[in-house]
């Protein structure tokens, strides 16, 4: 029968489906514009996301993974709470004996004074640096890994000699581009001589750390002048997983009790910040979700108007196939691949520009972009499904065409 | 000698409103394998109509039609377009090729709905192209070419599929005398290779060249002396 066969069944439409696409080229490739953008963004978006969570898994790692739990002081958001912070004496290095005392399923305590960021002057150089005046187990606990000299000790650290750790860029920019030459420089920092002991190992272009100089926090009270000091943070590290559930409850609570019942910090676990992260992550996605389905519906609502328009400029030409013995099955696969085609040149496009993530060396971007075969396949799935949803209506109108009225035109 | 086609009492109306009108009022029409007929007709006579139900392009509401000693009334639409693509060439006034296939594809075409191997169909459509004249033309598009080699290029795919029958709806309608006489030359040789040749015409002049002649008013036929 006429219209079967593998010929007459999927080659002959296609081959006439893409006749007709390629003789609009233009009218096709504008109207698969849409898909494209729809395509290219959901896939990019994915990759995006994809990336943006592998690092924060590699971060999560990097800040102790489930163990570590974080304590950072808060500042007063009103006078009511102003008032009430003026009671305690906020987060101090004096409150890590008592809790190290008082909390023995922890077994590692990290207490950290934060300069924050360009308040670092290097002799020599002018750098923008990240300061960070902290205790030796900073490396243990936070599994920080360190390219030394012989001076990096724990004994000398914690004697408050002035030593420093600096970041890769740090590094490089004190010793014309070769990190390693950074090692034994003597520096000014904040005016006061300090040797570089160390170089942070760094994880890539965007590692914070690159821009990092750590200090011994012995060395920092000394030149202070202050034995407690005020902390930024506090990170303090779980000795079972068992008790991670429990402990930034206890925590807290303990906390409490030394500042006086004022609740002026925040404890947070890595997996909580995790969560934070997923949650941010998950959010860019449903918009991106969203911003790709009105592309993909508007780039299907193109293409049936497309279809529809095309059906009625050539009325006639179907008519006559039909009367040359095009069964109807056959019109409406024409017909149906016609949309296929405008729609796999918008989703071939936007596929296309899916993969170019693979192209782009790493550490080129902060985040590596990662698409998987499925995200390739879901794309491609996406294309065809606004190509039959879009393609169904006009392909049925084509098969029921009469071709004695069709012919009149 | 038997019957390409056959009619007996065929009827054709059409609902207008809530109306029955009536075209043809049962017409009793046999062509033989191998002849060449035409049916003559002023305009709304019901030739058109007539010729829409022998082509199997439209169905009529009474009466029996028989291509080749096979009932067709009862035919499903896809078994009408099958027997369209294998039984019945077409060829029409306004030429009706696809300007976006050159002659040779539009020649092909037929041939491919009826899955034909590609290197059987490249053959027969140089053949015919060939034997009507268009040896050169095959890569021009209809737009490209003159009205008579536009008609040629419609019979060559009318005939490519070697139907049993040759259906052509006023085929001079669109041409100058001249190709007029081409196409009726043409007509009279493939009569004598052996085709079954109906057209349909409101010329006589074009009728008169016919073996067989039927006239048709207000839905009634005759047949000519």
């Amino acid at each position: 029968m006429s219209g079967n066969g593998w010929i007459g069944g999927w080659i002959l439409p296609l081959s006439l489906a893409w006749r007709e696409t390629r003789g609009h080229f233009l009218r096709s490739a504008v109207t698969a514009t849409a898909v494209f953008l729809g395509v290219a963004s959901l896939l990019v978006m994915t990759a995006l996301s994809r990336g943006m969570e592998a690092q924060n898994r590699e971060m999560y790692l990097r800040m102790g993974g489930a163990q570590v739990i974080q304590v950072t002081a808060t500042k007063a958001t009103d006078a009511l709470q102003d008032a009430s912070f003026a009671r305690s004496r906020g987060l101090r290095l004096s409150d890590v004996d008592v809790l190290r005392q008082n909390l023995p399923q922890f077994d590692g305590w990290v207490p950290e004074v934060s300069a924050g960021m360009g308040r670092i002057s290097l002799k020599g150089a002018r750098v923008r640096a990240m300061g960070t005046a902290s205790t030796w187990d900073r490396f243990d606990v936070l599994g920080i890994a360190v390219d030394t000299s012989e001076d990096l000790t724990r004994a000398r650290w914690e004697s408050g000699e002035a030593l420093l750790v600096v970041g890769a860029d740090v590094a490089s920019k004190v010793s014309s581009g070769r990190p390693a030459a950074a090692l034994g420089k003597e520096l000014l920092v904040g005016g006061r001589p300090a040797r570089v002991a160390g170089v942070f190992k760094s994880q890539g272009k965007f590692d914070f750390r690159n821009m990092e100089v750590m200090i011994p926090l012995a060395w920092y009270t000394r030149v202070q002048g202050d034995a407690d000091p005020t902390l930024s943070t506090l990170k303090a590290k779980v000795a079972r997983l068992d008790d991670v559930a429990d402990a930034p409850r206890q925590l807290k609570t303990e906390l409490l009790a030394l500042h006086r019942g004022v609740e002026d910090v925040d404890v947070s676990t890595n997996d909580d910040l995790l969560e934070n992260s997923r949650k941010t992550i998950a959010t860019m996605s449903l918009v991106t979700i969203l911003i790709a389905g009105v592309s993909l519906l508007s780039g299907a609502v193109g293409i049936l108007n497309v279809g529809l328009a095309s059906l009625s400029s050539r009325v006639q030409e179907l008519g006559t196939s039909k009367a040359l013995g095009a069964s109807s099955s056959l019109l409406f696969r024409q017909v149906l691949f016609e949309s296929l085609l405008v729609a796999g040149l918008g989703g071939g496009a936007g596929l296309a520009v899916g993969l170019a993530p693979a192209l782009i060396p790493d550490g080129t971007l902060p985040w590596t972009l990662q698409l998987s075969g499925v995200d390739l396949l879901g794309g491609l799935f996406l294309s065809v499904g606004v190509g039959v949803v879009s393609g169904l209506v006009p392909a049925w109108k084509a098969s029921r065409l009469d071709p004695v009225e069709a012919m009149r035109g | 000698m038997d019957a390409i086609l056959e009619t007996k009492g065929l009827r054709k109306s059409y609902r207008l409103g809530k109306e029955d009108v009536p075209v043809l009022h049962g017409i009793d029409f046999r062509l033989g394998r191998g002849e060449y007929g035409a049916i003559m007709g002023p305009s709304g006579s019901g030739k058109s109509t007539l010729l829409n139900i022998l082509g199997c392009l439209d169905r009529a509401t009474g009466g029996q039609y028989l291509v080749e000693g096979r009932l067709v009334s009862a035919f499903s639409e896809s078994e009408l377009a099958d027997l369209r693509a294998r039984s019945i060439g077409f060829a029409f006034q306004s030429f009706q090729l696809l300007p976006r296939l050159t002659l040779s594809e539009n020649v092909e075409l037929p041939l491919q709905y009826l899955g034909i191997p590609r290197k059987e169909r490249r053959r027969r459509v140089a053949e015919i192209m060939e034997r009507l004249g268009l040896g050169q033309r095959g890569r021009h598009l209809p737009m490209e070419v003159s009205g008579g080699q536009r008609q040629r290029a419609a019979i060559a795919r009318a005939l490519v599929k070697k139907p049993a029958l040759l259906l052509a709806d006023e085929p001079t309608g669109n041409l100058d005398s001249t190709t007029t006489a081409e196409v009726l030359d043409l007509f009279r040789q493939l009569h004598e290779e052996g085709n079954t040749i109906l057209l349909i015409t409101h010329e006589h002049d074009v009728a008169v060249r016919a073996q067989r002649r039927w006239k048709i008013f207000d839905g009634l036929m005759e047949e000519m002396a």
